[in-house]
């Protein structure tokens, strides 16, 4: 193994974080985690434990209190904003808790939103939205609205907006937390995938099937 | 990427909320299109009816200076009016000699029509006789003037009262400052012979070029003029009429000024309002964009756009309206310039205002808005 291959894509060293100032509020200090490419690493733990906060520190959201992040290599977590917002557009993808669609818009222009975060240009990426749509499953007409398509197709849809950009890091929180097996089979699979051409997936997730099914596994305790 | 595709991709999905959010973009319509409407169809009629005062102002000569001398005066002559025309600020001098009264040639009995000799410029053409022929001495008429001795335009002859025969060789058209002269009749005076002294005038008017200029020609006329006895001599001068259009302008200015800044006032504060309301409840859509990559100047540009292009459109709707509204109610239209001000100042005033809640959007955290069901 040469030593760049060796070096995390996603590295967490000693990191800290609070939500606020008072003595009750959510806060962790001292947390190392390094998550490796194309592998799938799951975080699991009980409810409230952290693992949404933790996701939302690695994808560059929150500001850590201490510590570091290093993306491949490089420190990542003192950039300006705007350089962290570059990141987020052009070096991962995301699939929230809820899948968090533009309800406004269709379900084409969803899978394609981050093309405008990149600066690049969408309808160059409708073919490859559509693809992606079918590989996922999602069998709704591409100009359909989010407010028109089930809880599980919304989850998918992001998967597919996650998926579009093809990103080196996804963070998943509980992607499959409204899907049957088989489409939870179908996202996985996709998932898994995007890690065989060399990206890394974090997955948050309750699903012992799931934890399982990851090359990796990080268990967070209750707070 | 390209700035262009940044900036194009920027206007198209800032197209895309004003076509989706129809809420926003309808209050934002209606709310500039009225502000519009409003100043047009107040301070623009007042901006229209200022602009027909003041052109009519004009008409009477807000920018003629009359000099009169009782008989032959030291200095007030052809010689005075060519140092006139020479002067950067005076755009026509005209002088004229003593009145003859002529009549038609065919009808001695007929009505009388008085003529002056006459030197210098009259609309722009210059008073001077052809090198005398067999055809006499020819005389320019005004239509009116012709009409008082029963002559067709521009043709005929006349007799003076004293005997002379002048032939009428072209009609004349009086400009505006002269109108007072009317029914005017004109012998363009014969080139002055070398070596002789310049001939007197006994009136002189003195067009400038601009209301402004009437003070310094006139302090120039006084100058030139200063060796002529003063109770021989009477200078007028617009400068009563200046002074009026000035207070006109000024007047109605300041009036609908207030106005203007009001309704101004009023919009940028109600779309500031209006797009405060409408990124609270969209946080979390602007909470995803930032979570997924978007900046913070993004999301500024993104809702400034999208305020600037609706206001755009709805100046554009009010101004055009109020137009066509006074237009069919017979009422002042106001200048073209006015009413792309009035548009362009809503425009730019909406979006100027637009960027404050824009900035507070773009620097909430996006993870609190999306933890918002
Ligand atoms: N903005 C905030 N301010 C203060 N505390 C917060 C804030 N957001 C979340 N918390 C708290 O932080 C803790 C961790 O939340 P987090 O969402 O990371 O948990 P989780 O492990 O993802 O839980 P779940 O499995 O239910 O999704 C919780 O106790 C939560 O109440
Ligand atoms: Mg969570």
């Amino acid at each position: 193994m040469t030593p760049a291959a060796e070096t995390p894509l996603l590295h967490a060293r000693n990191i800290g974080f609070r939500y606020g100032r008072r003595e009750s509020d959510y806060r962790f200090d001292d947390w190392t985690a390094s998550f490796p490419r194309g592998a799938v690493t799951a975080l699991t733990g009980p409810s409230g434990c952290g693992k949404s906060t933790r996701l939302y520190l690695l994808a560059l959201m929150l500001r850590i209190s201490s510590g570091s992040i290093e993306l491949d290599g490089e420190r990542v977590d003192d950039l300006p904003d705007g350089a962290r917002a570059a990141l987020r557009a052009n070096r991962f993808g995301f699939i929230f808790q809820d899948a968090a669609l533009d309800t406004s818009r269709t379900v084409l222009d969803n899978v394609v939103e981050t093309a405008l975060y990149r600066g690049e240009r969408k309808r160059d990426l409708h073919t490859r939205a559509r693809e992606l749509l079918d590989e996922l499953g999602v069998a709704v007409p591409a100009d359909r609205k989010p407010g028109e398509v089930s809880g599980g197709q919304a989850q998918r849809i992001a998967t597919c907006r996650a998926l579009i950009g093809r990103p080196d890091v996804i963070v998943a929180d509980e992607p499959t937390g409204n899907l049957d097996p088989a489409s939870a089979q179908v996202l996985l699979g996709a998932l898994r995938r995007h890690t065989d051409q060399g990206a890394g997936v974090i997955i948050v997730t309750h699903d012992p099937g799931v934890a399982a099914w990851a090359d990796h596994r990080i268990e967070l305790s209750a707070s | 990427m390209s700035a262009r595709t940044v900036i194009l991709g920027l206007v198209r999905e800032a197209l895309a909320a004003i076509r989706t959010q129809h809420a926003v973009t309808a209050v934002t319509v209606l709310l500039l299109a009225a502000s519009s409407f409003t100043v047009v169809t107040t301070a623009g009629r007042a901006a229209a009816s200022q602009a027909a005062v003041l052109s009519t102002i004009d008409a009477r000569g807000t920018r003629t200076i009359l000099v009169q001398a009782k008989g032959a005066v030291e200095g007030v002559d052809e010689q005075f009016l060519a140092t006139l025309a020479r002067v950067a600020d005076v755009e026509a001098a005209t002088g004229f000699g003593p009145v003859t009264d002529v009549t038609a040639a065919a009808n001695p009995d007929g009505p009388r029509l008085g003529v002056r000799q006459a030197y210098g410029v009259i609309g722009g053409r210059l008073l001077t006789q052809p090198e005398p022929g067999p055809a006499g001495v020819l005389l320019w008429t005004s239509p009116a003037a012709s009409r008082v001795v029963g002559l067709p335009p521009g043709a005929g002859s006349v007799r003076a009262v004293d005997g002379g025969e002048y032939l009428i060789s072209r009609s004349l058209e009086v400009p505006d400052y002269l109108s007072g002269f009317e029914p005017l009749a004109v012998i363009p005076a014969t080139p002055r012979e070398p070596g002789a002294a310049p001939r007197p005038v006994s009136t002189v008017v003195v067009l400038t070029r601009s209301p402004e200029s009437v003070g310094v020609v006139t302090t120039l006329i006084t100058r030139l003029l200063r060796e002529a006895p003063p109770d021989q001599l009477t200078i007028q001068t617009s400068e009563g009429l200046a002074a009026l259009r000035k207070a006109v302008g000024g007047e109605i200015t300041r009036s609908s000024r207030g106005l203007i800044l009001g309704v101004l006032g009023a919009a940028a504060l109600t779309s500031a309002l209006t797009v405060f309301g409408y990124t609270m409840l969209r946080r979390k859509d602007f909470g995803r964009r930032r979570a997924l990559g978007a900046t913070r100047m993004t999301i500024v540009l993104l809702i400034a756009l999208q305020v600037m292009l609706t206001a755009a459109f709805a100046a554009a709707l009010g101004v055009g309206v109020a137009l066509a509204y006074q237009a069919l109610r017979h009422q002042p239209v106001p200048p073209a310039g006015f009413s792309a001000a009035v548009a362009i100042a809503i425009t730019a005033l909406a979006t100027l205002a637009a960027v404050l809640p824009a900035t507070l959007t773009a620097r909430r955290d996006p993870v609190r808005e999306l933890r918002v069901p």
